[in-house]
């Protein structure tokens, strides 16, 4: 336990790293107490159309970001929104990334023919452009923000596969394997002993870099109108509505589009910073 | 020594195909072990001595089961292993491999590494480390290197470990692939000394692959000498280097120099010829052997006995 | 003029624990046109180290702490000297998109400003010093033998026509019997055209086939110096004497290797006093405790509080 101890104490020195999660500790928190302690509901509709930031409500606290088209409070919803826009991120990655592994694993360590139509099968997979797949699944089985998440996931899996493949192919080839072979290992236990801890670092910074990217097609989608449905409180949606009107009231468009952006810079930060902490680490260590 | 014949080759051979680019069709073969017969007795260490394309190392994969022969038999104790090996008989035989570096993987402790073999044998996982912690000690480590990781070693600690690997199951046979060509003069020194040790304490049988014949002379008791996937000389070690009678035996002894400066280093190298494929008929060194005949580009020669534990495949010698 | 003069020279790397000498107070010499030094060693002693320094090949982790090097007389630090180097693997050395004929020209289309008929007439001569037909001019790296590679690295050396040539185990990756070829004729090179030569490897026997005179390095510093028949008639030190009888031998059967206990120290760690005395099977106790002094005796060095 004690090297895990000392991994995350040289992560955190990566100044990449701190920050990103900075911002991200901080959103959380900023996210949680709106959604503990604002008076607001989500949905809460009423006759305070537009209200600029900071407008009095007949709450004990007011607007502090304003309110949108039907007089919803910006803040709070954008709360609510990161909570179900990081939710449905996670959603993506975690189906893409654990479909990706197994087929990038089965693939990579099997070869031959299995690994050549499993690979074209990506190759197909990687040139369907998301939307026109989202449109294709949300035309057959409605708008919503499942079936977004299925249509970006299914998309976005190829990546992992290509990616996981990779580093299986140059393990699979490492002495250390065919000692384990020698051993007697069968094929099951190579994979999950020896591959996939080797597999497990490059998967989870790509995975990180992806979750920014999975957030951000969730909300292009609902934007276009195929992800998530009224009164759903998701960034992508809230910015289309109110781009509408953002001649007159600006802030329901752009506070959303500001917290979406933090968000995925943090991400991306951490992301960043995980590749670093993988490469010059070995160097240095060896 | 004794005279049971623990390890027997007949006729071993391990072809890799060649295909062309397009159609994917066989235009030829690598032939990396060729019709080798090799005799191990009990207790015995046989040492293959080949440079590079001699087809040792894959001679050395093939006995320890990691790759299957494309033609020939392969019996151990009499039993013939050459396509099923039985569960029973796994982790008798074991390989050492020569880069302690990448034997171990960099991720795993040195006590996940080592008990494979054994819970790969139904050992749980307690017993394991318990007979891990006996193998340690054999080679000159001991319990504390279980919880460490390889990278805290030095090369010479992490060839013990592949070594107390290769222990734990108890083998007969081991084969050991160069393992001490990526370690110090001195390291060398020390493991070659615990390999002495141990064959005597666990009853070992050895095969030793080199490509240093002067280690190779230290260490066994029986020479073999690989070129292009033969054998083309084999013997105990004193008729190998009083008498050899290859061509390639004398060119690679007179390729090393004595440390002694007052004895002058002449090699015989003949030029080098690269890439040893699809061959034709014929010996495989007629083309640098400076006493090549007609026949030597016609016909691959036999192995043949000279004399008392001395054998020799070169059209140069006939049976006496 | 001393073809190599180095004294005192100390170089140190730079770790995440500081910097740490690598290579301590060595003083070497070549004293002769066509002589070659062999360092001898093994990992960890600083001999690569000691051989990119001479060479100007440090990487920008390391530095001279300390001490000279004087090739000619000229101070390497300062001037420019042509040292050439032979590395051990020639494939990385070599330009994979280019055939052999344009790299060796190259050389003296660039350095030497010939013409492109001239640089392929000098190329075709380099070709035949080491051996090699005039057909390789076309050829590519790949296409040749790990011997016939290093020969080509030879024949760019001799191109650059160097003041010093350093060979750093330039046949280790080889098959035997293709090493002794390619030593040799690097020797024989070396010797007609009279270029000094420094040889690195941690063979103690090719070194005292090959070269004049043989250093032995440890830990950083070199323990024993001499001519290539006094090192294994009368080696000094105790750790030439356990290289000498520790390392199997194709000329006579031995019953058993002498062991040196113990790995060799790596940099950073090296001990207390004679660095040697932790594994030396006959230190005592000033050895544990004062650092010996490289003393003269005859033409050989040796540091030893034996000797003192």
């Amino acid at each position: 336990m004690n090297r895990n101890f000392e991994n995350i104490k040289i992560l955190l020195s990566i100044k990449r790293i701190r920050y990103g999660l900075s911002i991200l500790i901080a959103l959380t928190a900023v996210a949680t107490l709106v959604i503990l302690l604002s008076p607001f509901k989500y949905d809460q509709i009423s006759y305070n159309v537009h209200l600029p930031p900071l407008a009095p409500s007949t709450f004990h606290w007011p607007h502090i970001l304003g309110t949108d088209s039907l007089g919803r409070d910006v803040f709070t919803r954008i709360s609510y929104a990161y909570i179900l826009d990081v939710s449905c991120g996670l959603a993506v990655i975690a189906l893409s990334g654990a479909v990706g592994l197994v087929i990038g694993l089965v693939s990579g360590y099997l070869g031959g023919v299995v690994d050549g139509i499993l690979m074209r099968l990506m190759d197909i997979l990687i040139s369907i452009p998301g939307f026109m797949l989202a449109i294709a699944i949300a035309s057959v089985f409605g708008s919503n923000l499942f079936n977004a998440i299925i249509a970006v996931a299914i998309v976005t899996m190829p990546i992992y596969a290509r990616l996981v493949r990779g580093v299986v192919l140059s393990t699979k080839e490492s002495l250390f394997v065919l000692a384990a072979r020698e051993a007697g290992l069968g094929d099951i236990k190579i994979v999950t002993k020896h591959i996939l801890p080797h597999v497990m670092p490059i998967f989870i910074t790509q995975a990180t870099m992806e979750l920014s990217n999975a957030i951000l097609y969730i909300a292009t989608l609902s934007f276009i109108g195929l992800g998530a449905q009224e009164p759903t409180p998701e960034w992508g949606l809230m910015m289309s509505v109110g781009r509408r009107y953002i001649r007159e009231a600006w802030w329901p468009a752009v506070f959303p589009g500001i917290a979406m952006f933090l968000t995925v810079l943090s991400f991306n930060l951490i992301g960043d910073g995980l590749r670093d902490y993988l490469d010059p680490k070995k160097r240095l260590s060896s | 020594m004794n005279n049971e014949v623990l390890v027997k080759t007949v006729s071993l051979k391990k072809y890799y195909e060649v295909r062309s680019k397009f159609l994917k069709r066989v235009v030829g073969y690598i032939k990396a072990v060729d019709g080798v017969d090799l005799e191990v007795g009990r207790g015995e260490t046989v040492g293959i001595v080949g440079e590079s394309g001699s087809g040792k190392s894959t001679l050395g994969l093939v006995l320890a089961k990691l790759l299957q022969p494309t033609d020939g038999r392969y019996l151990f104790k009499g039993i013939d292993i050459t396509r099923r090996f039985p569960q029973s008989l796994r982790g008798k035989i074991r390989i050492v491999f020569q880069d302690p570096y990448s034997a171990l993987n960099p991720r795993l402790r040195i006590e996940d590494s080592i008990v494979e073999p054994l819970i790969v044998q139904g050992y749980s996982r307690r017993e394991a480390i318990e007979k891990s912690i006996e193998s340690l000690k054999l080679v000159g480590l001991n319990e504390q290197h279980l919880k460490v990781y390889p990278h805290m070693l030095s090369g010479g600690q992490r060839q013990r470990v592949v070594i107390a690997r290769a222990l734990i199951s108890e083998p007969e046979f081991m084969i050991l692939d160069e393992p001490t060509s990526m370690l110090d003069v001195s390291t060398q020194a020390q493991i070659l000394q615990l390999l002495k040790d141990i064959k005597i304490k666990k009853k070992l049988t050895y095969l030793f692959i080199t490509h240093n014949l002067a280690l190779a002379r230290y260490i066994s008791d029986t020479i073999a000498v690989m070129y292009a996937g033969h054998i083309v000389e084999i013997g105990s070690k004193k008729n190998v280097f009083s008498e050899p009678l290859h061509p390639y035996t004398r060119c690679l002894i007179s390729a090393y120099p004595s440390p002694d400066p007052t004895i002058d280093w002449r090699p015989e190298i003949p030029e080098e010829i690269p890439a040893i494929r699809f061959h034709g008929g014929g010996c495989r060194y007629v083309d640098r052997c400076p006493l090549k005949r007609e026949i030597c580009t016609r016909q691959v020669p036999e192995l043949i006995e000279v004399g008392k534990d001395h054998k020799v495949r070169c059209h140069l010698y006939r049976v006496p | 003029m001393k073809p190599l003069e180095v004294r005192r020279l100390s170089v140190e790397y730079l770790t995440t624990r500081g910097w740490i000498r690598v290579v301590d107070d060595i003083d070497i010499d070549i004293d002769e046109r066509g002589e070659i030094l062999a360092i001898v060693g093994e990992s960890g002693c600083g001999k690569s180290t000691l051989g990119l320094a001479i060479a100007g090949l440090l990487p920008p982790n390391a530095r001279i702490a300390g001490g000279y090097i004087r090739i000619f007389g000229k101070d390497a630090a300062t001037n420019p000297v042509k040292v050439a180097v032979v590395f051990q693997d020639a494939l990385a050395s070599l330009n994979p998109l280019l055939t052999i004929g344009e790299q060796i020209a190259e050389i003296y289309l660039h350095h030497f400003k010939m013409t492109r008929k001239e640089a392929f007439e000098e190329t075709r001569k380099r070709l035949k010093d080491v051996g090699l037909p005039d057909s390789f001019v076309d050829r590519y790296p790949h296409e040749l033998s790990g011997g016939q590679r290093q020969r080509v690295l030879i024949a760019m050396t001799i191109a650059m026509e160097p003041e010093l040539i350093v060979a750093d185990e330039p046949t280790t990756a080889l098959d035997v019997t293709i090493q002794a070829k390619v030593l040799l004729l690097l020797k024989d090179i070396v010797k007609k055209r009279g270029i000094p030569m420094l040889y690195i490897t941690h063979d103690l026997a090719l070194a005292s086939h090959i070269a004049d005179r043989v250093a032995i390095m440890y830990a950083g510093q070199v323990v024993e110096s001499s001519d290539r028949y006094s090192i294994f008639r009368e080696p000094k030190h105790p750790y030439t004497r356990a290289l000498l009888s520790s390392v199997p031998r194709i000329d006579t059967d031995i019953d058993e290797l002498y062991i040196i206990n113990g790995e060799p120290p790596l940099p950073g760690s090296f001990p207390k006093g004679c660095r040697f005395s932790p594994r030396c099977p006959i230190a005592f106790e000033r050895c544990f405790n004062e650092e010996p002094t490289l003393k003269s005796i005859a033409k050989s060095y040796i540091r030893c509080h034996l000797y003192e």
